[in-house]
């Protein structure tokens, strides 16, 4: 309605407070990682963390996992790991390549 | 490091990100594996960083930044952050009802389904960081399981996690 100047008074009042806590938390990180208490408690988070991507995976990938389009779904995600971690090609490609399967590999509930 | 190269390798992964972990492989590639400016260890705080804040998940770029180069960086990775919002307006008035087109929606699925497949590739280093032992073994599959059967916030999660490895640590 305003232009940009609209869209950067409505995200900056959003993002800027949140990324000076961000800050804030990074650096009591730094800050505790001399020190044994501050260190068990960021470990334990950046293990929750570990499981948290998992888990977050997952919510992303179950609306995909569906009855027909299931076999479209599990190759994608094989590929794309496969060729991570098998063959160690960078993210991007990867993205671009199964979009690109994407469009001539219809999903089967689109037809 | 370059400050405006860090903005452009973190507006790569931001522009290319699906939703907020989706630049986390992206970030690894160009930060951890090839450039060797920051660690596994310090991206996966900046995750725990990025979670304890009560912004976007994305906004672990502003962390990420922080560990490269300090505030000039946090100031970067918020820039490349809200650059997409940006750059989103004249597309969704290019896209906009082309959007529900089955092959435009098919080829961003399946983008969004090879990102997952990638989240869950750099969440193996961080994992073998942060799991060193039955503790954190178990603090990570109870983390599991309650994002994926509970409706719980992630940052109780953090919380909780947090208070239990200092409880940990003065009981063990």
């Amino acid at each position: 309605m305003r232009g940009w100047r609209g869209a950067l008074a409505a995200l900056l009042p959003i993002s800027a407070p949140a990324s000076i806590v961000t800050v804030i938390i990074t650096l009591i990180y730094l800050f505790s990682r001399n020190n044994a208490l501050g260190q068990a408690a960021f470990s334990a988070a950046m293990a929750a963390v570990v499981g948290i991507i998992c888990g977050g995976a997952w919510l992303i990938l179950r609306p995909h996992f569906h009855r027909r389009n299931y076999l479209r779904t599990a190759l994608l995600l094989a590929g794309s790991t496969g060729a991570s971690l098998g063959f160690s090609l960078p993210p991007v490609p990867i993205v671009l390549v199964a979009a690109l399967i994407g469009y001539f590999w219809r999903e089967p509930d689109a037809r | 490091m370059n400050l405006f190269l860090l903005y452009c390798i973190m507006l790569k992964a931001t522009l290319t990100s699906f939703n907020g972990p989706s630049s986390l492989p992206i970030l690894r590639d160009d930060l951890v594996v090839h450039r060797h400016v920051l660690t596994d260890r310090e991206l996966n705080a900046a995750v725990v960083a990025g979670r304890c804040s009560p912004g976007p998940m994305g906004i672990y770029v502003v962390s990420v930044g922080y560990f490269v180069d300090g505030v000039p960086g946090a100031f970067a990775g918020f820039l490349a952050m809200i650059t997409p919002a940006f750059l989103i307006i004249p597309l969704l008035r290019y896209v906009g009802h082309r959007a529900e087109d089955p092959r435009i929606r098919g080829t961003l699925n399946a983008a969004v389904v090879a990102s997952v497949g990638l989240i869950l590739c750099s969440a193996v280093p961080l994992a073998k960081d942060a799991i060193t032992g039955w503790f954190p073994f178990v603090i990570s599959l109870v983390s599991v399981a309650i994002l994926a059967f509970t409706r719980i916030e992630t940052i109780w999660i953090i919380v909780g996690s947090v208070a239990a490895g200092a409880i940990g640590k003065l009981i063990l």
